[in-house]
């Protein structure tokens, strides 16, 4: 195996007409991580897991793949890909396209192989156009494994699956990743990013924003949230307590947002002793998602 | 060349209901109704009817089966699997060259069928002449695979079928193959120059006729295939480059 990174990305742009879609993201994976890719919809994930396997030209910046461009990463097999609503032959039965994708690479893993790690042992015969959106995540994922792939790039992986599916199909992703391969896999699933990335990559308007272990993109957005009935306070007198990043008051219960919430909670009790039904919580990786995402949102109500 | 997915395509086309009904079921079944109509006539090149009605209708059959490629790869190309494709190391014209000779392929089977029927009521040639216009038709097919080509790569999967289907009459009719033209007013059969199918059944009669007009038709169909692999070039890389 060649040293270096399993893939890097280097100010990667695309722009399509006006928009633009990826602006100047870099990214380096080393081999062995998995890295959660996530984002709200039109964040730029799609493209950029496009650019990366060479469907998509980037206007500017550079995509090494094993040490090759995409292309020579696809030619050689050393990366697999499990695209969105990836098509199938519908006419054809599982084993035959598993035989098909295998039959196009140089050194591909065995089709037993493949059909036995996606967990297709019961539907090689069944065609492909009678399996249900679940069955045919992992027929894509079986496809993906074909050429026995360093990098494996999901998009969306588990978006058809059902809860079981779902863990069982994490469970054959962790097998695959614990053999040392590299796994970038792009969702909206939070949890699964909390539960199976060692990374986390967040992306809004096309740009990184953040990137870390999953513990550190949380600490990110800093702090927790404090809850409170607070009688007779308006959103400014809270934004004034010492700690406090920002307030919303809803249904008559104020959040406040905080970097440090001992000095909130002092503040609050002090400036307002009737404050009642105190709460403080830690944010999930979905209220930093949430938070860092949080124009995007607004944006798009306006 | 890839084998294990030209072997899958040729299963996949033959497995067809489309495959059995209109690219077989249809020649066979004009052939037995055309034949049983002009029978054993002699035809204006000296030719009994039943032998001319036999290769215009296999000619027919072949050509149309090999024209529905284009379907295939219309269907394909609007579910995103070529996009597909391109995950794996299978480059753009490997997989339309496993189009063109699948669809060569399943060529043979139709004419085969659509001669058994001939021979199975009367109709009589040399071997010699059973072979030479089998491979005749058979190579003659080829300018079919990639015009359907050409037509799969610009619309979707089911406008392509209607368009093909569509095409299959005035080429069947209008090219001479299902009424034989010598029947037909002379602007018919000056009109049947224009189509290919026309040049395919003289390519197949001309090892029976000797009428000397082997050499043009081979010419003709030479062009209706190189126009069409020239916009099959062109256009398979214009949609890579965009897909």
């Amino acid at each position: 195996m060649e040293a270096g990174p399993a893939f890097a990305l280097h100010g990667l742009t695309k722009r399509f007409g006006q928009v633009t879609a990826v602006a100047d993201v870099s990214l380096e994976v080393a081999r062995g991580e998995v890295v959660a890719l996530l984002g709200p919809n039109g964040a730029g994930k799609s493209t950029t897991v496009d650019m990366l396997l060479g469907l998509t030209k980037p206007d500017a910046g550079e995509v090494v793949v094993a040490g090759g461009s995409p292309r020579q990463a696809v030619d050689r097999g050393l990366v697999g890909a499990m695209m969105q609503n990836g098509a199938l032959l519908p006419d054809v039965t599982v084993g035959e396209i598993v035989a098909l994708v295998v039959s196009t690479h140089a050194k591909p893993l065995p089709a037993d192989e493949v059909i036995a790690r996606a967990g297709l042992q019961n539907l090689v015969k069944r065609r492909c156009g009678k399996l249900s959106g679940g069955e045919r995540q992992r027929v894509r994922f079986a496809l993906a494994l074909a050429g026995d792939p360093q990098v494996l790039v999901l998009d969306e992986p588990t978006a058809a699956m059902d809860v079981d599916g779902r863990r069982s199909f994490w469970m054959s992703i962790r097998e695959f990743a614990d053999t040392g391969r590299t796994v970038l896999f792009a969702t909206h699933y939070l949890a699964e990013a909390e539960d199976y990335a060692d990374r986390v990559v967040l992306m809004r308007h096309g740009a990184v924003v953040a990137d870390g272990p999953v513990a550190e993109v949380r600490a990110a957005v800093s702090g927790r949230v404090l809850k409170a009935v607070v009688p007779g306070a308006t959103e400014t007198d809270l934004a004034a307590l010492p700690g406090v990043t920002s307030v919303q008051i809803r249904a008559g219960r104020a959040e406040l947002a905080c970097a440090d919430s001992d000095a909130a909670v002092r503040g609050l009790l002090t400036a307002h002793p009737l404050a009642a039904d105190i709460e403080i919580t830690a944010l999930g990786l979905e209220e930093a998602f949430l938070a860092l995402t949080a124009d995007e949102t607004e944006g798009a109500a306006a | 060349m890839n084998t294990t997915y030209l072997s899958l395509e040729i299963k996949r086309i033959v497995r067809s209901p489309q495959f059995t009904i209109f690219t077989i079921g249809m020649p066979v079944a004009m052939f037995l109704l055309f034949g049983s109509i002009f029978g054993k006539l002699v035809t204006p090149n000296g030719l009994p009817a039943d032998v001319q009605t036999m290769i215009n209708l296999a000619a027919y059959g072949a050509s149309g089966g090999a024209l529905f490629t284009g379907t295939r790869v219309a269907q394909e190309r609007t579910d995103g699997w070529q996009r597909q494709l391109r995950l794996t190391p299978m480059r753009g014209p490997g997989y339309l060259v496993v189009k063109v000779i699948s669809a060569m392929a399943v060529a043979l089977p139709v004419l085969v069928v659509v001669f058994a029927a001939g021979l199975a009521t009367g109709v009589h040639m040399t071997a010699a002449q059973w072979g030479l216009v089998l491979v005749s038709l058979w190579l003659g097919v080829l300018p079919f695979a990639v015009l359907g080509l050409a037509i799969g790569l610009f619309g979707k999967g089911d406008t392509v079928g209607a368009v093909t289907g569509a095409l299959m009459m005035p080429l069947g009719m209008l090219g001479g193959l299902w009424i034989p033209l010598y029947v037909l007013p002379d602007w018919m059969a000056t009109l049947a120059h224009f189509f290919p199918t026309f040049w395919l059944g003289q390519v197949g009669l001309e090892p029976l006729a000797h009428a000397g007009g082997m050499g043009l038709a081979v010419l003709v169909l030479a062009g209706w295939l190189v126009i069409p692999a020239l916009i099959v070039v062109r256009r398979f890389r214009l949609d890579t480059a965009r897909l």
